[in-house]
């Protein structure tokens, strides 16, 4: 608020600089509806707090409305704040101020298009921001301003640099917040250890008020992803440092070298799904593999291998041009040459993008959903060119983490049957069974990824003593 | 590599031990050749009803695949405007996390933006769509569980390629020459007018082509979407972002689940997923263009 009035302030301390009528104003109309959008949104947080209070919630399913209220208000808070900025860019410099105040009516344009809030208060924002931008444009060919100082705009612009870029560390914190918060609770050992239940008999439970709810283990979908994923890698780390040895170190520049990238790159934007449908077809049907931990696991190393391919070559072009010279020097032949003098020093980073690669492999769905197990592609016989080769064979299904993530999502997760049928306790109940197989997953992709950035650190500072 | 100063080898033996190596490695490259080809004949081949009927008789407008009508037109268009929308949501937070990355950040903020994008790009899609759901849309929606939609996917996808899109630009601003910088640094400008103004214009086409890259892998992103993307597949086109919607990924996902409704063929899910594949492989050529235009422009100024 008191931005507003410090930007009121200017614009009056302008027109009593310059007697231009058009710039108070101005002030006026960005002031306006400034105020009008932040009593609105402080109406909402303060609502539903005062309704999460009298409503006899338990505290955990409270916090979580909460929190999806909160988010909802800054959303809402993010027009008073852009309105806070151009009064003040517009009492500073009338260019800018301009430029927002248009952006502004675009904004209003599209809220009112997409209904985010009350209609008719957007439509008074809107009216007085475009009256705003005209009053700014008649103001901006008025005087010929020169502007800001390019240091102070170098200030903002760096700012706004560094909260975007702020936003990636802060969706990753938020999601593993999210996830702790509800998936905590069900987490023991024996979820970790125990057989599976299935999630109708969880229901029950819930619903029938049990004591103590016991929702089962997840043992033998923890050991299917990692069988599946040690098929996966064990395909795709030999293969995928062979190529990248080729590209980096053989591949002379011709057509055929040019196509390999072109295919890699292609394998590596692949959709998912196309790679799960395509496994579906070779491994489960033609090779007569059915629906197995194999079958999964090929598909996923087509997924891994570009990812494999792109950071071991990028490891392996960074170590110097001279260390192989000097091997050649010694008399070395090109294999020596590789194997003694350009694999020590790429290691590191070789072995940080793979195991990246794995913690991203062990997360994947769609790839897995036709190949290693949950769904059956029975094409009849008379349909399609490759119809009738092979066997349509779907004994060994696999169970997969991501696989009963999925379950209990359709099974109990919202707009499931079993969770509209039961109280907001009960619902919320339910939904925490899922996040708790989530926060496993969270746990292991993230203890994956943690280690492979460690033992990059360690592996660089023990590599550069070695050489 | 340039560079070819080896010895010719005598030793019969070692000739045929250093070919045996070449050769291993060259196979190791060939598979992704034959990976991407036999995908490609795959799916054509498995959708070949379905893609012969759509070339020839016309892409129908409707997608009801419990009445038999197979028009994956509206599939291919919400396809498209979820890509679009996706990779501006991915541009506008990437590309300044690139500029900052590449000129502005110290050390400390580095070190930590750094390995979060890293760790954003492998980042489980189930464990973002299934957060997605109980924390976004209900933001969006007012409380509305069901309420999921095209702008959700937006949001959601477009986090999930920002890492691509972040990455692969901020090559692109450290590739262009020093000397540019330093004669516009030199000549008194500040940096930030230098980035606008010579380094972001010089930058420009390594810039697109990630930002295509980013379209390319929100286009046929799964999971996610598969979360938020609303629940009833809208037979027609609809560009209101804030209705449910079907797009291509998600419908093969989703639909060919109930048995009931497909009766066991995946033909036409094939056939989309051809498409699918076909829109990504184009992608990908554009991106091939761009970054050879790139490199020819840098070597002209060089």
């Amino acid at each position: 608020m008191e931005f507003f009035l410090l930007s009121w302030m200017s614009q009056l301390r302008n027109y009593i600089k310059t007697r231009d009528r058009s710039s108070i104003l101005a002030g006026a109309l960005i002031f306006i509806p400034g105020i009008v959008f932040a009593v609105f949104a402080l109406y909402q947080i303060i609502m539903p707090i005062n309704e999460y209070v009298i409503s006899g919630m338990p505290w955990d399913a409270r916090f979580n409305d909460m929190l999806s209220g909160i988010l909802l208000n800054i959303i809402l808070f993010v027009p008073p704040i852009i309105m806070f900025v151009a009064a003040y860019l517009q009492a500073e410099s009338n260019k800018l101020g301009f430029k927002i105040c248009f952006v502004l009516s675009i904004g209003f344009l599209c809220g009112l298009v997409f209904n985010l809030a009350d209609p008719t208060l957007l439509i008074i924002c809107m009216f007085f921001g475009i009256l705003a931008t005209l009053v700014g444009f008649e103001e901006s060919k008025k005087n010929k301003c020169k502007g800001y100082s390019p240091i102070v705009i170098e200030k903002v612009a760096v700012l706004g640099l560094r909260l975007s870029s702020i936003i990636s560390i802060l969706v990753i914190a938020g999601l593993v917040f999210y996830v702790v918060i509800r998936g905590a609770g069900f987490l023991s050992w024996e979820f970790l250890t125990a057989d599976a239940m299935a999630p109708i008999d969880i229901a029950d439970q819930i619903m029938g008020n049990f004591e103590s709810v016991s929702i089962g283990g997840i043992r033998d979908f923890i050991l299917g992803s990692l069988i599946i994923v040690g098929y996966c890698e064990a395909i795709a780390i030999p293969v995928g440092i062979g190529a990248a040895i080729y590209l980096s170190e053989y591949a002379p520049k011709n057509k055929v070298v040019e196509v390999i990238r072109f295919c890699i790159e292609t394998l590596a934007g692949a959709p998912s799904i196309v790679i799960g449908l395509f496994g579906a077809v070779y491994f489960v049907r033609m090779m007569g593999m059915g629906l197995s931990a194999a079958a999964g696991g090929l598909a996923l190393a087509l997924m891994t291998l570009p990812w494999n391919i792109r950071t071991t070559e990028e490891a392996m072009r960074a170590v110097p041009q001279a260390y192989r010279e000097a091997a050649y020097a010694l008399g070395a032949t090109k294999w020596q040459m590789i194997k003694k003098t350009v694999l020590l020093p790429a290691s590191p980073g070789a072995i940080t993008g793979i195991t990246l690669g794995f913690g991203a492999a062990i997360g994947e769905t769609a790839v897995l959903v036709y190949t290693a197990g949950q769904r059956v592609i029975s094409l009849p016989d008379n349909i399609g060119l490759l119809g009738k080769i092979g066997t349509s064979g779907h004994s060994q299904a696999m169970t997969y983490l991501t696989e009963w993530i999925m379950n209990m999502f359709t099974k109990l997760g919202p707009g499931s049957l079993y969770n509209g049928r039961g109280t907001a306790e009960q619902a919320w109940l339910m939904e925490n069974v899922m996040f708790s197989g989530t926060l496993v997953l969270l746990i292991i992709f993230f203890g994956i990824s943690i280690a492979a950035l460690i033992l990059r650190n360690y592996l660089v500072k023990k590599t550069r003593g070695a050489t | 590599m340039e560079y070819r100063g080896e010895k010719p080898i005598k030793n019969r033996t070692q000739y045929i031990q250093e070919r045996a190596v070449q050769i291993t490695f060259f196979i190791c490259a060939a598979v992704s050749i034959v990976a991407v080809f036999s995908i490609f004949f795959s799916l054509f081949a498995e959708g070949y009803p379905f893609i012969s009927n759509w070339f020839l008789n016309g892409f129908g407008m409707h997608w009801l695949p419990h009445a038999g009508q197979y028009g994956p037109t509206p599939l291919i268009i919400n396809t498209l405007y979820a890509g679009v929308g996706c990779t501006i949501v991915a541009a506008i937070i990437g590309v300044p996390t690139a500029i900052y990355l590449a000129e502005f950040a110290d050390n400390r903020l580095r070190n930590i933006i750094k390995p979060c994008l890293e760790i954003l790009t492998g980042f489980p899609s189930v464990i973002i769509g299934v957060v997605a759901v109980f924390t976004l849309t209900p933001a969006l929606f007012a409380g509305n569980l069901r309420g999921t939609g095209m702008f959700a996917v937006w949001i959601v996808v477009g986090i999930m390629s920002l890492p691509t899109v972040a990455t692969i630009s901020e090559d692109a601003i450290k590739a262009v020459p020093r000397e540019l910088k330093e004669a516009s640094l030199g000549l008194g400008a500040t940096r930030w007018q230098t980035m606008t103004r010579v380094i972001i214009p010089a930058a420009m086409s390594g810039i697109l082509a990630a930002i295509i890259l980013g379209m390319g892998s929100a286009v046929g992103e799964t999971m996610a979407a598969f979360f938020v993307a609303g629940v009833v597949g809208i037979p027609g086109v609809t560009l209101n972002p804030f209705q449910s919607t079907a797009l291509i990924p998600v419908a093969i996902l989703r639909e060919s689940a109930s048995d009931a409704g497909v009766g066991g063929n995946m033909a036409p899910y094939f056939a989309l997923g051809f498409i699918l594949f076909f829109i990504v492989g184009a992608l990908n050529l554009a991106i091939r263009r761009l970054s050879k235009e790139s490199l020819a422009a840098s070597t002209k100024k060089g």
